[in-house]
């Protein structure tokens, strides 16, 4: 992988060459303590300050996201995506944006995103909530900045770079040093599947889900979670539109069906279901972990849930298999 | 920009209230609509929701054909509708019954309810392709007499020997009819079963109904012995977008939108909390 020395100047032509093309995000540490990935107009640094307490997905899968609007008898799309640039992004969030475009790889409002942002990671210092496991190999980026140098991960990195008016030509070609992805947690055991059907009806799951306060921060702040349910909106105006809006499979509606039935009726049933979509995936994508930890959900649960100590638990053996 | 969300406008054509609150919608898609028998559309109420529905008949190109019971928010405004009112429709989606499974096989159809509906979309297909099929048996459980769907087609279908139907509801006001050909029982519809004469070697079964049904049907199915990649069940979810997004649908790890929402019953058995 190429890299270049960062300078002075190059930071300098980087922001003013973002500033003038893109809206730009940066995670931003604001007076509350809180760090959250927002609009910036001037350019601080390219680090990873904090974990934005909301991830990407906010950027790619808004929260309220408009499908259409009505109007006459035409349905007219949403409005295109701007092109953005985001920075400071932790590898744990990298990781995830790449399990997001594979879910939504088919999905024509989130590629139009993807492919006008333009993704700047970079390396992160652990806190004591992470929960990375051990990598295969590096996330996916357009850049990274690390230790003094960028790293060019993507042929838009690259050409984008080009464009601007610096000198490059004390660049080098070596491999993505591990130490800026490798994770350091255990990797998953290749038989939780198996595990995972066999603890159907241990104890574990009613136990830890009796603190569960349905609350659904965890999702909220899942940089995997996706799942969301249509909603249809008149305003006053008489405008009608149709939007995707962020759902929470801790909800007690999430699987309840027409006639009444409810195919998770309890929070214990909820509970495994998340750690079914963290640990083996769904659909397509089954064997797939989507846990990427980045340790938010346990920082967000009000009742101190940790769904990486609820995986220790069931690889411990708490449940007979 | 290609759209995953943007329905195709319909024409409702005409509302048939022949049950109450199971009312049989009929509309005419834009742009023809090919469903199989066991696919799903998510119908479109603008500035009101979606919902998942089946076809209740088939071919669907010009014409579909839905029975919607009166459940919800959404469905409820559907009812406030009138014939020429414009809705919208996405799909079709999900895998449907394995027709080919099905040629030159004896077809047991098993329905509760509501189940009927998207089961009328087989039997209509299996009416079209009736002579590359065996026999076709219907079995049919319902509340009460009143509330059977499709009753007078589904009887002159029996009369004539087309079909044999059984019937079964778990009321009767007055003695359900138990003479000549269509007989109608007080009971649970997986009682038909009983005295059913058919050769499971040569039987292809197709379920739908509720959960419930599910739980004491499907085995006892099997049990009679029509093998269990042969007993087919479609299994009912809150499906919002369709496409293997929205996770409401998911079970044991499956999009029952995508992967279903049919299954054999020896997959059925796989999937944990399934039916």
């Amino acid at each position: 992988m190429h890299s270049y020395a960062w300078s002075d100047e190059l930071a300098r032509q980087l922001s003013e060459g973002l500033l003038r093309e893109r809206r730009v995000f940066a995670p931003v540490t604001a007076g509350d303590g809180v760090c959250r990935m927002q609009p910036v107009e001037e350019i601080a640094g390219c680090d990873c300050v904090a974990l934005p307490r909301l991830p990407l997905k906010k950027l790619v899968l808004p929260s309220r996201d408009r499908l259409w609007s009505l109007s006459a008898e035409d349905y007219l799309p949403p409005a295109p995506a701007p092109r953005l640039a985001v920075l400071g992004v932790a590898p744990c969030d990298l990781y995830a944006l790449a399990y997001l475009d594979q879910a939504f790889a088919e999905d024509a409002l989130y590629r139009q995103r993807r492919e006008k942002m333009l993704l700047l990671g970079a390396a992160c210092s652990p806190h004591p909530s992470c929960r990375c496991p051990t990598w295969p190999a590096p996330p996916p980026f357009d850049l990274f900045l690390a230790e003094g140098r960028l790293w060019v991960g993507s042929a838009q990195g690259e050409s984008w770079l080009s464009s601007l008016d610096v000198d490059l030509a004390v660049g080098r070609d070596e491999a993505f040093p591990e130490q800026f992805w490798k994770g350091q947690g255990p990797a998953l055991p290749t038989d939780l599947t198996r595990r995972f059907a066999a603890s159907a009806a241990s104890p574990l799951w009613g136990r830890v889900a009796a603190r569960c306060l349905s609350c659904g921060a965890c999702s909220v702040v899942c940089p995997t979670c996706s799942c969301y349910q249509i909603i249809d909106e008149v305003t006053p105006s008489g405008q009608v539109a149709r939007h995707r809006q962020w759902d929470n499979c801790f909800f007690r509606d999430h699987a309840l069906v027409a006639g009444g039935h409810n195919f998770r009726p309890d929070r214990a049933s909820r509970l495994r279901f998340r750690f079914e979509h963290k640990y083996l995936g769904f659909g397509d994508l089954r064997g797939v972990p989507s846990c990427v930890g980045c340790g938010r959900c346990a920082q967000a649960c009000p009742v101190g849930i940790d769904l990486v100590k609820v995986l220790e638990s069931l690889l411990a053996g708490e449940v007979e298999v | 920009m290609s759209h995953d969300f943007l329905p195709i406008a319909a024409t409702l054509t005409r509302i048939l209230p022949d049950v109450a609150d199971n009312w049989l919608f009929r509309f005419r898609p834009q742009r023809p609509l090919a469903l199989a028998p066991g696919q799903f559309l998510e119908l479109s109420l603008p500035g009101v929701g979606v919902f998942p529905v089946s076809a209740a008949n088939w071919p669907t190109e010009e014409l579909v054909e839905s029975c919607i019971r009166k459940a919800g928010r959404v469905t409820s405004a559907l009812y406030n509708l009138s014939a020429g009112a414009q809705i919208g429709v996405r799909g079709p989606f999900g895998n449907g019954f394995p027709l080919s499974a099905l040629i030159g096989q004896d077809v047991l159809l098993l329905a509760g309810g509501l189940g009927m509906a998207p089961l009328r979309g087989l039997l209509h297909w299996l009416l079209a392709h009736r002579e590359k099929v065996g026999a076709i048996m219907l079995l049919y459980g319902s509340r009460d007499p009143a509330s059977l769907l499709f009753r007078q087609e589904l009887e002159a279908l029996t009369i004539s020997g087309i079909i044999r139907a059984r019937f079964a509801v778990d009321f009767a006001p007055e003695l359900p009819w138990n003479s000549g050909p269509v007989l109608c029982r007080v009971g649970l519809v997986s009682e038909l079963l009983d005295d059913l004469s058919f050769d499971p070697q040569r039987t292809v079964a197709a379920v739908c109904g509720p959960p419930g049904l599910y739980q004491c049907v499907l085995e006892e199915l099997a049990s009679l012995g029509i093998a269990p990649q042969r007993i087919f069940a479609t299994l009912e979810r809150r499906m919002q977008c369709g496409i293997g997004q929205c996770c409401h649908c998911v079970t044991a790890g499956t999009y029952i939108c995508q992967q279903g929402p049919v299954f054999s019953l020896a997959q059925l058995r796989q999937m944990e909390g399934a039916v």
